[in-house]
This record gives structure tokens, C-alpha cells and sequence, in this order.
């Protein structure tokens, strides 16, 4: 499967949340520091220090934010500075009612700054709640409980107002771009997300796809089998019986009439039936060998050897008993290696079969043989081993060939983690009953 | 029924079984007035050797690979009507292929009953 681009994780809301009150804390302190040289330097009224006073409570509010935001509780931080920036709107604006613009600013910024964070109903609740102050700020701005506007010069006031603007402003606008940068990173997000999935479909098509094509592969091998012992049995052990038959019936019609020619046609008979025998054992041997099922692959594989064509040596450590289907899918396997040796390394060849199991690497059997060789660039799998590695992939087993020409062949079976047969697997000897009572 | 012949029968035997072609000639040489005409491997070679020996009899296997017997029978029977053709398998009659009955054989013998006295019985019967 091919290595997939890392999805880019979602855009984090905590880091955002920290920038924007960084930058608040930043403006509401220099706001603290205005006030503050104001009094000192140009008018010493209760009223500025109130101010800075009020300022002061906002920073506090703004920084005791950080700790559910840093807890992860997005909306509990949002709540709190959007209440301390609106208690601060219309204190201010109480004060020193000439600064109204800018907390007109200052009201809105709640509102803009919560969108990413809060669900849509508390979204509408912020919305409802701007609208309704501003329009109270509207009206505060028109009251002279406080001094400060008759003790501020003018030209100060105004400098203030214009100076203090482009602050919020540029807070205001710090939303805008993080929200911006928030949706940018959803969407791209979103978009891996999307072209991870369409890739994952793709490979689920494919693989069903493959599996579908095995699954016919291997029905339509199990049916030609079925024809091939068919066939082999008719022709075979079924045709030696037949003329046996034929030829026992000609015995009894000679026993009286011809008894030297009976006694011959008997003689026959009994040898025709020992061949009969014979070529059903091989034939039964073919479909499944006995040793397989009563003793397992370490048993099984050397008297293959010893029945392949080719001259074959066996080595096994640590083959243990596995699942019958397991077992046959790689019995047939290396028998289909040797026969392919057999038809096509030539004359001189000889085989190795290599059988280890280990808690690593799992069951591994390595077929090496020092024939001729093939390139594997130019020649397709055989249907014999493509129904090998289809068997062998039910047990999430793979088949690998590695051949040269002129070097030979070396066929791979690996099964990473073969269960093991269930205790008691295979016939063993029938218990006869020593307990024979009265 | 007329009694025994005193013509020698000829049979070719066509089975593509080695095995079977010996048991079937040694039945042929058991039987009194039958002999072995000779044997045949295939349909193709059974219509083959009609046309140059006389057999008188035919024993044909139906179950042979290439023109198989059935259809050989019909060549057979088609240029030598007079000859006797006895089909043989290891069918069931119900597994019998349906054409059996027009091809021009005038029985069919399950290959296990084959000895002399059926052979002798069927050539009386026909």
C-alpha cells in the first residue's frame, strides 16, 4: 500500500486564543499606562484614575482568560473576555463618554473575536447582546456624571481618541486574519481528509476487485480438479477394473472347459488386481497423501522429495502442526515447485526444500532449485502457482520468485503468523478398550 | 431361433483401453465360431480397418476421445449395413447418450457382462 501524505492536523483554537489575548493584554496595559501618566502629568482627577483603575480590571479579567483556555475550555475563556471588553466598553464610555468611538470598537470586537469558538445559538446571543449595548453605550455617552471631559483638554481628547483607534482597529483586524487563517486551515484539512478517503476507496475497489478474481480462480481450479480425478479415476483404476472383471468372467467360463486356460487367466488376474491397487494408492496419494493428515508437513514434505523427479534434499526446524488447509496449501505448493523444476530446469537439476517456523518470521519454506532459470520480466506466473498463491493468501501467506537464467529458481513461502493446529488434531491410534469388565 | 453357426464370426474389438481390448480378445478366442478379426484404438481407425478387412461383428466402445463410438457406428452402419455393431460401456443404461438408439448398433452391452455366452447369445439374436 503506498505511503499516504500525513493528513495536516486541524487548526488549534488554544493557539489562537493565546495570541489574541497576548495582544489584548498588550493594548488594555498600554491603555492602564495612558491613564496612568495622564494623571500624573496632566490632570489629577479621581476620574482618570478610576479609569486606570477600570483598565486594570479588564487586564485581570482578560488574563484570568488564559487558564480555561489553556485548559481547553474554549468557550468558558471567550465568555470571559467578552464580558470583561463590554463592562470596559460602558465604563469607559461613563468616564470619559469622548472616547466613545473607541469603545464603540471595543464593543463590536466580543462579537467577531467569538465566532470560531462558540456554537451558533451563543453566537446569536453575542450578536443580540452587541446590538442591545451599543445602542446603551449610544445613550451613556449623552451623561456627565464624571468631570473628566471639562478637566481634558481638547486637543488632547481628541489626540487620544485618534491615536487610541487605530489600536482597536488593528486588534479587530488581528480577528479578522486569525479567523481567516482559521478557515483556511479547515479547508485544507478538510480537502486531505477528502483525498485520503477517495485514496482508501480506491484500494478497497481494488481490493475487492482481486479478491473477487481469486475467488473465481480458485473455484474454477477446484472444479477442474474435481474433472481431473474424475478422469483419472475412469481411466485408470476404473478401466483396470473393468477388464478385470471381464477377465474373471472368462476364467469361470474356462474352468470347466478349459481348466489350463482358466488357471493362466487367473494368474493375470491377480496381477492385473495388484496393479489396480497400486494405481488407486497413487492416485489417492495425489489427491491427499495420507502422511499429511496424520503427521504434518515435516513428514510429509521428504517423501515428496523422494517421489519428485528431480533429486531433492529436505531440511525443516521448527515446523510444528498447523490447520489442514494450511497444511495442504503448502504441501501442494512445494509439490507444484518440484514439478515445475522437474518439466523445466533440465536434466542435471537438483532441488532444496527449506522449512523453518520461528516466533519472528513466522512459517517460511524457501524451494530452491539449480535448474536452468527463467526471467521472471518475461514470463507470467504459471495457472499452477497463481492457485498456489491464491491458497497461500487465505492465510495471509505470500509467494515470492526470485529466478535468473542459468542461476536457477527459489520460490518463497512465507506465512507471518500461522495459528496453530488445535491440540488433538489428526487421527491418532484408536484406544482399545483394556478395561473389559464382567 | 436357428442353432449354432457353423461360419466363424470375425470381431474387431474398438476400445481405446489397452487393458480392456486384451480381456475383450481373450473373450473372442474363448467363444467357439467367434475369432479375433483384429483390434482398434479408435472410432477413426475402427471405420479405417472396416473398409479394408470384413469383420462380421463389431464390439465398439462408446466412450473413446476424437470421432468416439456412437459416431462411429454411424459411418460403419451408414457403408455396412449387413454388419453387426454391439456397443459397450460402463454406463448406466440412464446415463446412455440419447442418439444411442439411431446410430445403427443393434444392442448395447455393459463391458462387466462381457463373456462368451453373451457374446454368442447376442450374434444368435441378430
Amino acid at each position: 500500500m503506498p505511503p499516504s501524505a500525513p493528513i495536516p492536523t486541524g487548526p488549534d483554537p488554544g493557539r489562537l486564543l493565546r495570541q489574541f489575548i497576548t495582544a489584548d493584554l498588550v493594548a488594555i496595559t498600554g491603555g492602564v499606562l495612558l491613564c496612568a501618566s495622564f494623571y500624573l502629568l496632566v490632570v489629577r482627577s479621581i476620574w482618570m484614575l478610576a479609569l486606570a483603575g477600570v483598565c486594570t480590571a479588564c487586564a485581570v479579567i482578560v488574563g484570568a482568560a488564559a487558564r480555561p483556555a489553556k485548559r481547553g475550555d474554549y468557550q468558558s475563556a471567550v465568555t470571559l473576555i467578552c464580558l470583561g471588553n463590554w463592562a470596559t466598553a460602558l465604563l469607559v464610555t461613563f468616564i470619559a463618554p469622548v472616547i466613545f468611538p473607541v469603545m464603540l470598537l471595543t464593543t463590536l470586537l466580543p462579537v467577531v473575536f467569538a465566532m470560531p469558538y462558540v456554537t451558533r445559538r451563543r453566537l446569536r446571543a453575542y450578536i443580540a447582546v452587541t446590538t442591545g449595548w451599543v445602542l446603551l453605550l449610544g445613550l451613556v455617552r449623552f451623561q456627565h456624571v464624571s468631570d473628566l471631559p471639562e478637566q481634558l483638554p481638547e486637543p488632547l481628547a481628541n489626540i487620544v481618541s485618534i491615536t487610541t483607534l487605530p489600536a482597536v482597529a488593528a486588534l479587530i483586524l488581528l480577528i479578522v486574519w486569525q479567523n481567516a487563517a482559521v478557515l483556511r486551515e479547515h479547508i485544507a484539512h478538510t480537502d486531505a481528509t477528502n483525498d485520503a478517503l477517495r485514496r482508501s476507496q480506491r484500494l478497497l475497489a481494488q481490493r475487492a476487485e482481486e479478491l473477487v478474481a481469486s475467488r473465481s480462480r480458485l473455484v474454477a481450479v477446484t472444479d477442474t480438479e474435481r474433472r481431473r480425478i474424475e478422469r483419472d479415476l475412469h481411466d485408470g483404476a476404473q478401466q483396470q477394473l473393468v477388464a478385470l472383471a471381464v477377465n474373471l468372467r472368462l476364467a469361470r467360463h474356462l474352468a470347466e472347459r478349459d481348466p489350463r486356460r482358466s488357471t493362466a487367466v487367473l494368474a493375470e488376474l491377480s496381477e492385473q488386481l495388484h496393479d489396480a491397487i497400486a494405481e488407486i494408492r497413487r492416485l489417492a496419494h495425489g489427491i491427499y497423501p495420507p502422511q499429511l493428515t496424520a503427521q504434518g508437513l515435516a513428514h510429509a514434505l521428504p517423501i515428496a522429495a523422494a517421489k519428485s523427479a528431480v533429486p531433492t534434499q529436505v531440511h525443516t526446524s521448527g515446523i510444528r502442526r498447523y490447520p489442514a488447509q494450511l497444511e495442504t496449501a503448502v504441501y501442494f505448493c512445494c509439490l507444484e515447485a518440484l514439478q515445475n523444476a522437474a518439466k523445466h530446469a533440465g536434466d542435471a537439476a537438483t532441488a532444496t526444500i527449506t522449512a523453518e517456523h520461528d516466533d519472528k518470521t513466522g512459517l517460511s519454506i524457501v524451494i530452491t532449485d539449480t535448474g536452468t532459470g527463467f526471467d521472471p520480466a518475461h514470463t507470467t506466473l504459471g495457472a499452477g502457482l497463481t492457485n498456489m498463491a491464491d491458497r497461500l493468501a487465505i492465510h495471509a501467506g505470500t509467494l515470492h520468485i526470485d529466478s535468473r537464467p542459468h542461476h536457477g529458481t527459489q520460490i518463497t513461502i512465507t506465512i507471518p503468523n500461522p495459528t496453530p493446529a488445535a491440540l488433538g488434531a489428526g487421527p491418532g491410534l484408536t484406544q482399545i478398550d483394556a478395561s473389559a469388565g464382567p | 431361433m436357428t442353432g449354432m453357426d457353423d461360419i466363424v464370426v470375425a470381431v474387431l474389438v474398438v476400445d481405446d483401453q489397452p487393458g480392456f481390448r486384451k480381456a475383450a480378445a481373450a473373450v473372442v478366442a474363448a467363444c467357439d465360431g467367434f475369432m479375433l478379426a483384429g483390434e482398434a484404438d479408435s472410432g477413426e481407425s475402427a471405420v479405417a480397418f472396416v473398409r479394408t478387412a470384413l469383420p462380421t461383428m463389431v464390439l465398439m466402445d462408446i466412450n473413446m476421445p476424437g470421432m468416439g463410438g456412437i459416431e462411429a457406428t454411424r459411418r460403419i452402419h451408414a457403408e455396412r449395413p449387413d454388419l453387426m455393431i454391439l456397443l459397450m460401456s460402463t454406463y448406466d443404461p440412464s446415463e446412455l447418450p440419447a442418439d444411442i438408439t439411431e446410430c445403427g448398433a443393434v444392442g448395447y452391452l455393459h463391458k462387466e457382462l462381457l463373456e462368451p455366452m453373451t457374446l454368442a447369445r447376442a450374434w444368435q439374436h441378430a
